[in-house]
């Protein structure tokens, strides 16, 4: 590396304050999943049970890997890296260090296209909560309902199409053929290429220093509602009573430490990013602690408090552990037609999850900003408009294939498997390459509160085997389904075969057969589950389905291999980005750790 | 609101309320939630912020690119 060129290193920028990085990063840790998928994981696992491995996953898994994080980004910071790439050059220099820079670098930029159309749908929402469009919805959808129950089937129903219509949830390209989302995806995406394109002291910085209090005053406001409801504490009851036989099933446990990583954003590269803008004596454990701790509080109090209790109260059990998606854009937007003032709360709920979703989607694009800059010197006008090219491209196709959300539920499930592994190669990196010992040094290293030596140990031994075991576990349990989603040979026959059975159910509808006498009717002519369904020995009056039954197989096939492409875009993707990498760190971050070396040795020989 | 529990009683929705376990759990999670963000706010916000600019120096660490 002496024989390289020397390379002036670029002035470096820091963050202003300590309260900005850590609002910056608990921005960026603040999504939709403390607010959304925390209170479903809950609910659906064990209720205040869940509390226990999700405490435990917190201190053994969660926090390491963010102070290891943090203080590796710090350590590529004095470096003057600020990419991932960069940063696990500046710290080890073997093959498995380009494949985590490259997988960190690919994560934060694929999860952002999609990323941008959740956020123009939170935008949506908070527009037609604002102008009253979902008053008049509900109005038109309860104008003849008989009772409640009534009422809410009416209501969930209405949220349900309005969900499906502007996510176009029922056929490809819908959301090109009109409608205001797309215009709203264009404007979320200016929102915030603008800000990146500030800087990050003058553009996340600032921006977080205003979204992060303005979010927690919004989820304050609705926090008083719901607590003051009558007879909320049905909800709570519901959300927050113990199944303690829960914790003996080992998927409880995964859904508890799934949540906490997913949740706290580490694995990913967000962290590096942001920690490599810290001064080389900057408190990266109290820093950590307080992100973690701010994520936590949106989630466990603002998020576990709000949503389903109140889905409880209002809409009954079955709305209260919906999925993701449809507990927040199905159940809540149902919720606050029961709850008074429901079309402020509405505007309230879902401008804060909007701004959630930003302070989020910003942490997802400095990264690759960093690499293009710190790699190939490129200036921030260019890398900018570079990545607004790229994460367009990708959010067009996320959107263009959305019927069932295909393409986002595909890129969002090979993200997550990456970010596991990412976030596995951390650790053991921090822990057997730097050494834990070493690493806790340097982590103490201008710390208000230091990190005990205990820490060393599990990070070294308890967390990588946490998160192996995690990572087993996750492709052990989704691995094969998603993989045979990718087969459009079985996804025709399963689609054929469905097609068919909807179609004799509808035939015998009127003899009002019980469930189990239907299913050996269908068994009997179709054959077993998972056999192929030869149409030509059908009995004649099922023939009429034949047509019906080949589209649904063309349609699952085509799916299929829409899901196909999504992998291999993925997967080109991160070859692509294994080579600029390698690229980048044999020549500019090469020469950049190079001088920084220097300027380091002469620092210390003048001390 | 009454309408609407008795509603969910019928249908099998047992809207007990809290246990006096879910309290203990709620408040638990609560109180060391809201413990640990605001000991960390407090620190933070009273620490002063480093006044000394960035400097590159040279980590003891073996980045295994020599065999």
């Amino acid at each position: 590396m002496s024989d390289t060129p020397e390379l002036a290193l670029p002035k470096k920028e820091n963050w202003n304050s300590k309260l900005g990085v850590v609002l910056a990063v608990a921005g960026s840790a603040v999504g939709l999943g403390n607010f959304l998928r925390f209170p479903g994981q809950a609910v659906n696992n064990g209720g205040g049970a869940f509390m226990i491995p999700y405490i435990i996953s917190f201190l053994v898994l969660g926090i390491p890997i963010a102070w290891c994080e943090w203080t590796m980004g710090r350590m590529g910071g004095r470096y003057g890296q600020n990419s991932a790439p960069g940063i696990m050059y500046a710290l080890y220099r073997r093959t498995p260090a380009k494949f985590v820079g490259a997988m960190t670098l690919l994560i934060p930029v694929v999860i952002y296209m999609y990323y941008v159309v959740l956020e123009a749908w939170c935008l949506d929402y908070c527009i037609e909560f604002f102008k009253g469009g979902f008053a008049e919805t509900f109005a038109k959808a309860t104008a003849e309902t008989a009772n409640h129950q009534a009422e809410v089937d009416a209501i969930v129903g209405a949220t349900g199409t309005h969900f499906g219509e502007h996510a176009g949830m029922g056929e490809h390209g819908a959301l090109f053929s009109g409608g205001r989302m797309i215009w709203l995806v264009l404007f979320c995406f200016l929102v915030n290429f603008f800000i990146i394109y500030q800087g990050v002291t003058r553009g996340i910085e600032t921006f977080c220093k205003w979204a992060m209090p303005a979010l927690l005053i919004c989820a304050v406001i609705i926090l008083v509602r719901v607590l003051t409801l009558p007879d909320i504490t049905v909800g709570l009851g519901f959300m927050w009573n113990p199944q303690w036989d829960k914790l003996y099933d080992p998927q409880v446990w995964l859904a508890a430490s799934g949540q906490i990583f997913f949740s706290l954003s580490v694995g990913f590269g967000l962290i590096l990013c942001y920690s490599s803008y810290l001064r080389s004596n900057d408190d990266v454990v109290l820093t950590s602690l307080s992100a973690s701790s701010t994520n936590e509080f949106c989630e466990v109090i603002l998020g576990g408090m709000i949503v389903v209790p109140t889905a409880f109260l209002f809409l009954g059990a079955g709305a209260a552990s919906e999925s993701t998606f449809n507990l927040g854009f199905t159940t809540i937007p149902a919720i606050m037609h029961f709850m008074p003032g429901g079309n402020f709360f509405g505007a309230v709920w879902f401008g804060l999850l909007f701004l959630a979703a930003v302070t989020s989607s910003l942490s997802m694009l400095q990264p690759a900003i960093a690499f293009m800059e710190d790699g190939f010197g490129v200036k921030r006008r260019a890398s900018v408009a570079m990545l607004g090219v790229i994460t367009a491209i990708g959010a067009a196709g996320v959107m263009y294939f959305s019927k069932g959300a295909l393409a986002m539920d595909h890129t969002d499930f090979w993200c997550n498997l990456m970010m596991i592994v990412a976030a596995t190669f951390q650790v053991l990196i921090f822990g057997w390459v730097i050494g834990a010992e070493k690493g806790v040094k340097e982590m103490n290293r201008g710390a208000d509160v230091r990190v005990p030596r205990g820490v060393a140990i599990m990070i070294r031994f308890v967390t990588p085997t946490f998160l192996i075991v995690i990572l087993g576990a996750w492709s052990y349990n989704k691995l094969p389904g998603y993989l045979e989603q990718m087969n459009p040979e079985k996804q025709g026959e399963v689609a054929e075969r469905a097609a068919y059975v909807e179609a004799i159910t509808a035939h015998f509808e009127p003899e009002n057969l019980a469930q189990e006498v239907l299913d050996g009717k269908i068994l009997g002519i179709l054959g077993p589950e998972g056999e192929t369904v030869i149409a030509t020995t059908l009995v004649e009056w099922l023939r009429e389905a034949d047509d019906a039954a080949a589209e649904a197989r063309k349609e699952a096939a085509a799916d299929a291999n829409i899901a196909r492409l999504v992998f291999l875009g993925i997967i080109v993707f991160f070859i692509l980005l294994v080579v600029l990498s390698d690229i980048a760190c044999r020549n500019r971050i090469g020469r950049m750790i190079a001088v920084a070396e220097k300027e380091g040795a002469g620092l210390e020989a003048g001390s | 609101m009454n309408h609407v529990v008795a509603v969910l009683a019928q249908a099998g929705g047992e809207p007990g309320g809290l246990t006096v376990a879910g309290t203990v759990i709620m408040a638990g999670s609560i109180l060391m939630v809201l413990g640990l963000a605001s000991f960390c706010m407090v620190r933070i916000l009273g620490e002063k912020d480093q006044p000394e600019g960035h400097h590159h120096s040279p980590l003891d660490i073996d980045r295994r690119d020599t065999e």
